[in-house]
């Protein structure tokens, strides 16, 4: 795969493509930018890594996805300075109904998202960078320290805070959403 | 509110004390508080990692454009100009750099890594980019209307701007931003200063890049000593010229030639160095005129000067270990090192009730085993027990490879894919294949096991993940035992606590079973 990506080979690129799109797409969009922007940064984003993967060591210990996304992580620090991105929260008008309100399961699901999407653009941006990473995308807390340039125990209460900030925000639908236990409607 | 919250989310983690935990679980509205923790985590694990349509996908990916591959006979001239451009630049030293400098990484030897990659030497590096170098290694930088010497240990990272990371660097520019340092002449950036001391004299009898580096290193040689005597943090030493700090509160520092200035200090304070006589017999020779003349130096000069420079480094070494000692005897409330020999009963009932397992050993990423030179004169190892040990250590790996791809195949992995997976990104195939729950449980139950709390379970029995992580807790183990049959018990904890001994252990915490609720 390292060696076609290396020549060129479109084929390669396709695949590579295909599979991380997508994801820096959702990283680029909750990492902060304006919603219109995050189209042309995705697109530089994964540029960049077409241009950087041909030096990723297959064969070394590193696993990809966690190559591509510190790489991604670094990169977009970068943008913000370069670009001075400001932080925008979503749709100010776009009020969500309260989820307890009879909606079935499926609509109560996308209300949520939307509601905690919403929550995300409102926290400090390290807070939510550090969060969208580790416990929206799963990569390892080390990595993201690492490019962060803070130990991981400084990490760990960035996480804990976004944590506490999202609950208190949501705390009302939250509150209301014991799990259902098997028979019960 | 908030404040509680976040003290729940410590709970969640396993990061409270036990009375910590105890007096947040007495607190009114407890379980409620928790509930919604929880709710918050399923719903931010049920969150789309992805977002794109088909549609939107295709037209993203029709307008991304790719590069082209370089012909094979262009490559080649590239390469051959960037040594002879590299070869010259070391001869050169600091005169050169144009208008719009292209950013150099030249490294004489050892492993050095420009955004987790081997680079090959010498290379250039455009854009952002984080450069990290071997203990035993070292790099130089140019292009930066500057000349860069990075130490071994040292971290760089090259984005907007440049900023050390950890280690030590050597810069000599008329106007270089390093972090809050703005060089103007010579000047030495440190962060971990004491073990500088063996690094830079090691550097100069290993480094064949040219006069300028030989010459500077061995100014910063002379300095090392004054290093060792400061604690950890930023510390400049200004040789030649002046450079200004922008330190995070108060106004900008000037530090002049022959002044050092350490991070948290107001004002910077002379640095002076008595070189053991060999060095200072060294430093009295042609060495210590302007940079460039190392050339004139005769070859009885130059072993002359090396000889020295080993003095020097076995000075600096005992001075070292001195201050070290001192300062631990000053500092009663140090943390202990890491254990890297057996836990003991009450750590692995700490990692039970936090639901944390530590995974530990080589063999998680197949890597080499190395055993420093200080290690092997340390504990007294010969050269048939460092061969023995390096068996150990690489025939657990193998075990643990050959399960792992046993695991990997009854998931339905092609095993000729998991031939071309290292150790590590088997495991953590089986961990993201894991069923939901599972993984957690895993380390739960394979903590409980080790501290004693429940029975040991039949490796052969229980989900895939589960197998697997149990592989290496048999491993750990069994390389324990092994050890200590050869080394015997005290030699053996000596050589894996040595605080050169390398290891690599993956601590997987998923915190504490859920409490039971009152009334439950």
């Amino acid at each position: 795969m390292v060696d076609r990506l290396r020549r060129g080979d479109r084929a390669a690129q396709d695949v590579f493509l295909r599979r991380y799109a997508p994801v820096m797409h959702a990283f680029v969009r909750r990492a902060g930018p304006r919603d219109a922007d995050v189209d042309d940064l995705t697109q530089e984003l994964l540029e960049k890594l077409l241009g950087v993967v041909a030096r990723f060591d297959f064969d070394g210990p590193a696993i990809l996805t966690t190559w591509v996304f510190t790489v991604a992580h670094r990169w977009l620090l970068d943008e913000k300075k370069r670009r001075h991105l400001q932080l925008a929260a979503m749709d100010e008008g776009a009020d969500v109904a309260d989820p307890r309100e009879g909606a079935d399961a499926s609509v109560h699901q996308q209300q949520l998202d939307a509601m905690l999407e919403r929550a995300l653009t409102q926290l400090p941006e390290a807070q939510r960078r550090v969060f969208v990473l580790t416990q929206v995308h799963g990569q390892p807390l080390e990595a993201v320290a690492d490019v962060e340039g803070v130990p991981v125990g400084t990490l760990k209460s960035r996480l804990h805070r976004a944590r506490a900030a999202l609950a208190v925000t949501l705390q009302p639908v939250l509150t209301d959403m014991r799990p259902k236990r098997a028979g019960e409607s | 509110m908030s404040e509680s919250f976040e003290q729940l989310s410590r709970y969640r983690a396993g990061e409270l004390t036990p009375d910590a935990m105890r007096a947040l679980e007495a607190e009114p509205g407890f379980a409620q508080r928790l509930q919604a923790l929880k709710s918050l985590d399923a719903a931010v694990e049920a969150l789309p990692v992805d977002d794109l349509p088909d549609v939107k996908l295709a037209a993203l990916l029709a307008k991304v454009k790719r590069p082209e591959a370089q012909p094979k006979r262009l490559r080649l001239e590239l390469r051959v100009g960037i040594a002879a451009a590299a070869v010259v630049m070391a001869l050169l030293g600091w005169t050169f750099f144009g208008p719009t400098p292209e950013q150099w990484v030249v490294v004489p030897s050892g492993d050095v890594r420009v955004d987790g990659l081997a680079l090959t030497t010498p290379a250039t590096q455009k854009g952002a980019w984080d450069l990290v170098v071997a203990d035993d290694a070292s790099a130089q930088l140019a292009g930066l209307n500057a000349a860069v010497f990075v130490a071994g240990g040292a971290k760089l990272i090259h984005g907007r701007t440049l900023s050390l990371q950890h280690g030590s660097v050597l810069i000599s520019a008329e106007h270089l931003t390093v972090g809050a340092v703005t060089v103007n002449g010579v000047s030495v950036l440190t962060m971990e200063p004491e073990e500088e001391v063996a690094r830079v004299t090691e550097l100069l009898s290993t480094t064949p890049s040219g006069a300028l580096m030989k010459t500077q290193w061995l100014k910063l040689s002379t300095v090392a000593a004054s290093a060792a005597a400061v604690g950890v943090g930023l510390t400049l030493f200004v040789i030649e010229g002046h450079a200004s700090v922008r330190p995070d509160e108060g106004g900008a520092v000037i530090v002049n030639a022959g002044e050092k200035w350490r991070s948290g200090e107001p004002k910077p304070l002379p640095f002076r160095v008595k070189p053991t006589p060999a060095a200072e017999a060294a430093l009295a020779g042609p060495t210590t005129r302007p940079t460039g003349e190392l050339q004139a130096l005769t070859q009885p000069q130059l072993i002359a000067m090396v000889e020295a420079l080993r003095d020097e480094k076995e000075a600096l070494l005992k001075q070292r270990e001195a201050l070290k000692k001192d300062r631990e005897a000053d500092d009663g409330s140090k943390r202990p090192r890491r254990n890297y020999y057996r836990l003991d009963a009450e750590e692995l009932n700490v990692s039970a009730k936090k639901g944390e397992l530590r995974l530990r050993g080589p063999q998680l990423m197949g890597l080499e085993t190395k055993i420093e030179d200080k290690v092997r004169e340390d504990v007294g190892l010969t050269a048939e027990e460092v061969a023995k040990i390096r068996e150990v250590f690489d025939a657990s790996s193998a075990r643990v490879r050959t399960g792992l791809t046993a695991l990997y195949q009854e998931m339905g992995g092609d095993p000729n894919l998991a031939s071309s997976l290292n150790t590590e990104t088997i495991f953590n195939e089986l961990r993201a294949k894991a069923l939901a729950g599972d993984f957690n449980e895993t380390v739960r139950t394979l903590a409980e096991e080790r501290a004693g709390v429940i029975p040991r379970g039949n490796p052969s029995v229980g989900p895939i993940v589960m197998r697997a992580a149990r592989l290496f807790l048999v491993e750990d183990e069994r390389v324990l035992n092994e050890l200590e049959k050869l080394l015997g018990t005290r030699r053996a904890e000596e050589y894996l606590n040595h605080e050169q001994t390398q290891h690599q252990d993956h601590t997987f915490g998923v915190g504490p079973r859920e409490p039971a609720r009152s009334g439950d």
